[in-house]
This record gives C-alpha cells, sequence and structure tokens, in this order.
C-alpha cells in the first residue's frame, strides 16, 4: 500500500466538511494569541472533549455546526463573527452550552494553562504558596474598644 | 451489635451529629449512627484532577436537586426564593463547606432582651463558651486571637494566610475605619492531631483533598469510631416509632439493599439538620401525634431561617492571585453586625471576604455575566478578571417567622419513597433592607480599596446553606419544640442537636454553634443520665 493508499478509519461524528467548519467556529470564538503562545480554541480536540464528558451534546453540536455553510470556513474573522452572532441569538441557550463546553475544554489545556503562567494538572498534591498577609494593617482595629454587647 | 437495641440511636454522621456521638462515647453506652450518605475518600475528590473545578457543577454540586445522587433526597425549594443546598454522606454539609467558622456572638442569644425582637435563648454564650473552645480544639480552628468583636478567644492555630485579597481589602476597611479580621477556619494552618497543613489548593468548597479542611469524617468520627461508637451508612430513616408509653423506642429505616428494617433505642437524637430533622419528624405521625412526633407545640418545620446573602465583587488593576487559597476563608468584618437602628433594620451581617475562582469557573461565569465575552475580546476580558477579583459576601441575620416552613410535599418523594421536604419562604422587609445596606457598604469598602469595577449580586439563590430554627429550643412547651438542653418537651428520650434548634439565627455561618451546641447537650446528658428522662 502506498502512502496515497492509506485509509484513515475515524470514529469521529463529524465528516472532514463539518470539522473544518467545527474548527473555524471554534477559532471565533476563542482565537489563538500569539504574544503569549496561546492556541485558539481550534486546537482543542473539543469532539474528544465533548464525546467524554458530555455525550449527550455530540447531537446538538453536530446540528449547531451544520446551521453554518460550507463558505463559513473560507470568511474570515470578521466575516464570521456576525453569523456566530447571529446564530447565539436564534438558539442562545445551544448557544451557552457550547461556550460552556469550549471554555472548560480550553481552561484545562496544559499549553493553555502554560501560557496564562498557571501550573498543569490537578491542584492537588502541588498546593500554592501565598502570602501569610502583613499583621501590622490590624494596628487600627486593635485600637479599638470591645465591640460586642453582652 | 447489627439490629440489637442500642442505648443512643443518633440519625445523621454530620456536624452536630458526629460531636454528639463522640462526646457520649465516654459514657461506654451502646451507641450507633444511621448516616444516608456514604463515607468519602478525599484520593476521590475534584482537587486530584484535572477538571476539578468542572466537578462542582455536577456530582460535586452543592444543590442535591442538581448532584441527583442516589443518596441524595430531592426538595421543592419552588416556592422560596432561596434553595437549600447540602451533602449527605459522613460528614454532612462539611464535606463541602467553605470552613468559614465563626461563633456567634453574646448578643446572639438575647434579641429580645437587646433590640426587643424574636424570643432569647434558653442558653446564653457564656454557658456554650467551654464548648466552643473544645469544638476549635477537636475540629482543628486557625485564627487570630485579639478580635474586639469578641470576648477573648485563643484558637489552637495561627490564621490562614490573608494573601493579596486579605491585604488589599483590609486596606479599604482601614481607609473607612471599619472593623476586619481574619477570619477563624475550620481548616488547620499547621500540622495538627495526624493531618497536614493547608496546602492552599483553592477549591475547598468540592472537598479537601490534603484533608486539611475540618471536616467531621477526618476531626469527629475517627475518634468516637476508636472509643466504639458505630457508625452505619447508607441507611435511610423514615421515621420514629413509639412505645405504649409514648416514648421513643426506634426508628424504621431503609437499608443499602432498600430493604426495610427496624432500630430499636432507648435515645433517639436527631442530627439531621434544619430541613432533614423537620422532615423526618414530621413524617413520624401517630395516634398520639397526628401531626408529627414532638408537635404538640406545632412549631415543628415552622420558623425556617436562612442566611440569606448577596455579595459584591470588585475587580482591580493589579493582580491578586485571587484562585489561589482557600477560598471562603480569608478575612472578615463585623462592622455592621450589631444592631443600630439608624440604619433603618434591626440585627446586622457579617462581612465575609472571599477569593477568586480558577480559569475554568472564571470564564464559563464571565460569559454569563458578560464579563469574559466570546470573540476578539476574549482574552482581554479573561485577563482583566480573572486572579484581579475580590469578593465581599454579604451574611445577613434572618428573624424567625412562623410562615418560613419546611412541610411534607404531597408528591415528591426520594428513592424509597419517603416524601420530600417543601420549602415555604418569603424574604422579610428587614432582612432586604439589611441586605440592600450591606451590599452598598462592601461596594464602599472595594472603592476604598481601590477596585477599578464594582458589581453587585443581589440576593443568590444557592444560598440556603445554613437551615435554622424548625424545632426551636424554649422553656415553654408551648412555643418550642425542645428544651434548653435538646431534649423534646413532648418525647422525653427524644433530642435534637443540629441548627434545627436555633431560636435566632445570628448573622454568620453557624457551624460552630451548632457543634458547641451539640457538645453542651451531650454534656448535659452525661450529667444527668440517672434521671435522664424525668
Amino acid at each position: 500500500m502506498n502512502k496515497d493508499d492509506t485509509v484513515i478509519a475515524t470514529d469521529s461524528p463529524l465528516d472532514a466538511t463539518q470539522q473544518a467548519k467545527l474548527i473555524a467556529l471554534l477559532d471565533s470564538i476563542i482565537p489563538p494569541d500569539p504574544v503569549r503562545n496561546l492556541p485558539s480554541a481550534g486546537e482543542m480536540d473539543l469532539v474528544s472533549y465533548v464525546t467524554n464528558q458530555s455525550p449527550e451534546f455530540i447531537v446538538p453540536l453536530v446540528k449547531m455546526v451544520d446551521y453554518f455553510d460550507d463558505a463559513f470556513v473560507e470568511l474570515d474573522s470578521a466575516e464570521r463573527h456576525p453569523l456566530v452572532q447571529l446564530f447565539s441569538e436564534q438558539k442562545p441557550e445551544l448557544f451557552a452550552a457550547f461556550i460552556f463546553l469550549t471554555y472548560a475544554c480550553y481552561y484545562q489545556n496544559d499549553h493553555v494553562r502554560a501560557g496564562l503562567n498557571l501550573a498543569p494538572g490537578a491542584p492537588f498534591p502541588r498546593g500554592n504558596d501565598i502570602i501569610s498577609g502583613d499583621l501590622s494593617l490590624l494596628d487600627e482595629v486593635l485600637n479599638r474598644p470591645p465591640m460586642y454587647r453582652v | 451489635m447489627s439490629d440489637d437495641p442500642v442505648d443512643v440511636l443518633i440519625i445523621g454522621a454530620g456536624a452536630s451529629g458526629a460531636a454528639v456521638a463522640w462526646s457520649l462515647a465516654d459514657t461506654r453506652m451502646r451507641i450507633l449512627c444511621l448516616e444516608q450518605g456514604d463515607w468519602l475518600n478525599s484520593s476521590e475528590y475534584p482537587s486530584n484532577s484535572q477538571d476539578y473545578e468542572l466537578q462542582q457543577f455536577k456530582e460535586f454540586n452543592i444543590d442535591p436537586n442538581v448532584r441527583g445522587l442516589d443518596v441524595d433526597y430531592p426538595i421543592n425549594n419552588e416556592e422560596s426564593p432561596i434553595s437549600v443546598v447540602n451533602f449527605n454522606g459522613v460528614g454532612g454539609g462539611t464535606i463541602l463547606y467553605a470552613a468559614h467558622f465563626p461563633r456567634l456572638h453574646p448578643s446572639d442569644f438575647k434579641v429580645k432582651t437587646l433590640d426587643g425582637v424574636a424570643s432569647d435563648w434558653p442558653v446564653d454564650y457564656d454557658q456554650l463558651e467551654p464548648f466552643f473552645t473544645l469544638n476549635d480544639r477537636m475540629m482543628g480552628v486557625s485564627g487570630l486571637a485579639g478580635d474586639p468583636a469578641y470576648p477573648p478567644k485563643q484558637p489552637p492555630l495561627p490564621h490562614i494566610p490573608l494573601g493579596l485579597v486579605g491585604e488589599t481589602v483590609a486596606r479599604g476597611y482601614n481607609k473607612l475605619g471599619w472593623h476586619w479580621w481574619p477570619s477563624d477556619s475550620a481548616i488547620i494552618s499547621r500540622p495538627y492531631k495526624g493531618r497536614d497543613k493547608c496546602l492552599n489548593l483553592g477549591p475547598c468548597m468540592t472537598g479537601c483533598a490534603q484533608g486539611a479542611k475540618s471536616s467531621v469524617d477526618i476531626t469527629y468520627w475517627p475518634e468516637a469510631i476508636r472509643a466504639g461508637v458505630e457508625l452505619k451508612t447508607r441507611c435511610r430513616v423514615r421515621e420514629i416509632t413509639l412505645n405504649d408509653e409514648g416514648m421513643a423506642n426506634g426508628v424504621i429505616y431503609y437499608d443499602a439493599e432498600g430493604l426495610e428494617q427496624f432500630q430499636q433505642a432507648e435515645v433517639v437524637v436527631m442530627a439531621c439538620n434544619g430541613v432533614g430533622t423537620p422532615r423526618i419528624l414530621l413524617n413520624s405521625k401517630s395516634e398520639r401525634f397526628p401531626n408529627g412526633i414532638a408537635n404538640s407545640s406545632g412549631l415543628v418545620g415552622k420558623n425556617l431561617m436562612f442566611h440569606p446573602s448577596g455579595f459584591v465583587q470588585g475587580i482591580f488593576e493589579e493582580k491578586l492571585d485571587s484562585h489561589l487559597g482557600p477560598i471562603g476563608c480569608c478575612i472578615l468584618s463585623k462592622e455592621f453586625y450589631e444592631t443600630d437602628l439608624s440604619r433603618g433594620f434591626v440585627r446586622g451581617y457579617n462581612m465575609q471576604i472571599t477569593r477568586g475562582s480558577g480559569p475554568v469557573t472564571t470564564a464559563i461565569q464571565g460569559f454569563a455575566s458578560g464579563a469574559v465575552p466570546w470573540g476578539p475580546d476574549h482574552h482581554a476580558g479573561f485577563d482583566r478578571i480573572f486572579d484581579h477579583t475580590a469578593t465581599i459576601g454579604i451574611l445577613c441575620e434572618d428573624l424567625p417567622e412562623e410562615h418560613n416552613t419546611v412541610t411534607l410535599d404531597g408528591t415528591l418523594k426520594d428513592s424509597d419513597g419517603i416524601p420530600s421536604p417543601k420549602i415555604t419562604y418569603t424574604l422579610s422587609e428587614n432582612t432586604q433592607k439589611m441586605l440592600a445596606h450591606g451590599l452598598a457598604r462592601g461596594a464602599e469598602v472595594l472603592d476604598a480599596a481601590g477596585a477599578i469595577e464594582i458589581n453587585t449580586v443581589d440576593l443568590l439563590r444557592p444560598a440556603g446553606w445554613h437551615l435554622l430554627g424548625t424545632a426551636r429550643m424554649g422553656d415553654d412547651p408551648k412555643t418550642s419544640v425542645v428544651n434548653s438542653w435538646g431534649r423534646s418537651h413532648d418525647v422525653r428520650n427524644l433530642f435534637i442537636v443540629d441548627g434545627s434548634i436555633f431560636v435566632t439565627a445570628g448573622g454568620l455561618n453557624p457551624t460552630s454553634t451548632i457543634q458547641a451546641l451539640a457538645l453542651h447537650i451531650a454534656d448535659t446528658m452525661k450529667k444527668n443520665l440517672a434521671n435522664l428522662f424525668d
């Protein structure tokens, strides 16, 4: 079998066109930030995330992607924005659920967290250091007479 | 022990049930606790995993109606602007609480005498003080002595770090000349009794993976069990039964397999919180008590008090590392806690300064509020608030009103077919004025602290943590359900030790006082063992 004959098997619920539209849509939701090397949401594997975390959302996700016609991927971000805005106004509940999953997927990503100067992975057992605080700030309070009533 | 008769049967393994079990254990009586939930495993708490923030929206949600676990019971909140939140398991609400751990003030026990409203308690601060101190040691409480808002007290462990959030807001209070103080926190700041200190993970309200938060499954219960108390999980009590003499003789419950069982007992102690306890009492109907056991006063389920809450959030130019450290424990202010009628309301409120959320929660909640939009402004919106916020929660004292009730729902039931509680509650005019006053003062503080933007959230709906007053204490059987040491006026071997017995609510988180009261009741029971039912 030569390279051109390779068959790619996939369980993705989205075909290639739908995948492209989803990436374009996600890039409109969270664009990249090259200054901090933050990826766009389109660089996340949202389909796998939804499949694992909220499989019930796969069907609505596909319907949402199909709302946008194939030319959507050819538009630049300024042209896509009003189309996404229109969708968010027409289907606010579906759009809010999509945003929830997109934001959740994005901000759990280690690449994103690194760009935000956050440690990767779970908080425990790593932990965090915070300042104890300047207790001389309490001097004014300590000068007050007792405030409680008996 | 199995289904053999026991001397003391405790229903509920939360804050009060654990304290009373531990205290009574030294009597060497046969003590059994039935708990409808499970033991929790700290290795399974959300902060062990990357998706820790999302689990607060699912299985670790504070709302049992959202969580929907089989150990939960559904609650009808449709006739209340505040919905009940809780946790069912060994540890009860302490598993998910923020561990902000103030005591009620001396004045809270004398509201009729001092302010002419509601009723005085049949116990006072001085009587409870030894039990507050004992409870602080048992739980492991961190704090700082010297607060002028209280009589002298000495927390056993140093205070939790203020962090940049605490320092920043404290400067705002100082500018205004208002009181503030590091919070008493049921979180250990140093290694204590075999537990390691707080790591400043942040998400305390989905359980503490480190075990530094003092939930009773890791404080009281291990000691109580070592002393001989038996604790059975997945046992959901349906009703308390009576003998021919009108004394409680046990309970009917459903075991882990859903099979109906009877547990015989000489003494029954209710520790199911201010909603769970009246639910079982009202469901325990008999010829003698057609309206529910221990309810000759008609007050079981009445006078429900929450702590109506709202919050003010300030956005600061400088980075405050808001998401680091115990989210609910930082500093507090009692500037407006005591009554000043010139404010337009009686009684007062606590101001609880809290830290911020992690990045996922910040983004999701920011989308809902409009602060973190999708599109080209997304990163700027996120950067503006993440780690740049400080929040002041306003926790108002709610006065008892008989029309605020817990009753049994006519149709809604749990998975064992036991009627669910129905909450009927309205916010009083006094509380509305108090909350408005608190939110305005919170905004003043944040402004003085240098916030560049201030946003207010009025009455918070999922804020029914503190469930109080539905089986109140008192000396008069006509106007109260239990006496000054938690014993039912009607059924002399039935005790109540949870927040149900609060006469008034105070204006702050009640767990410290609930546990001190439970220890006081257990101590009084021990002193009266020879004539417990006289």
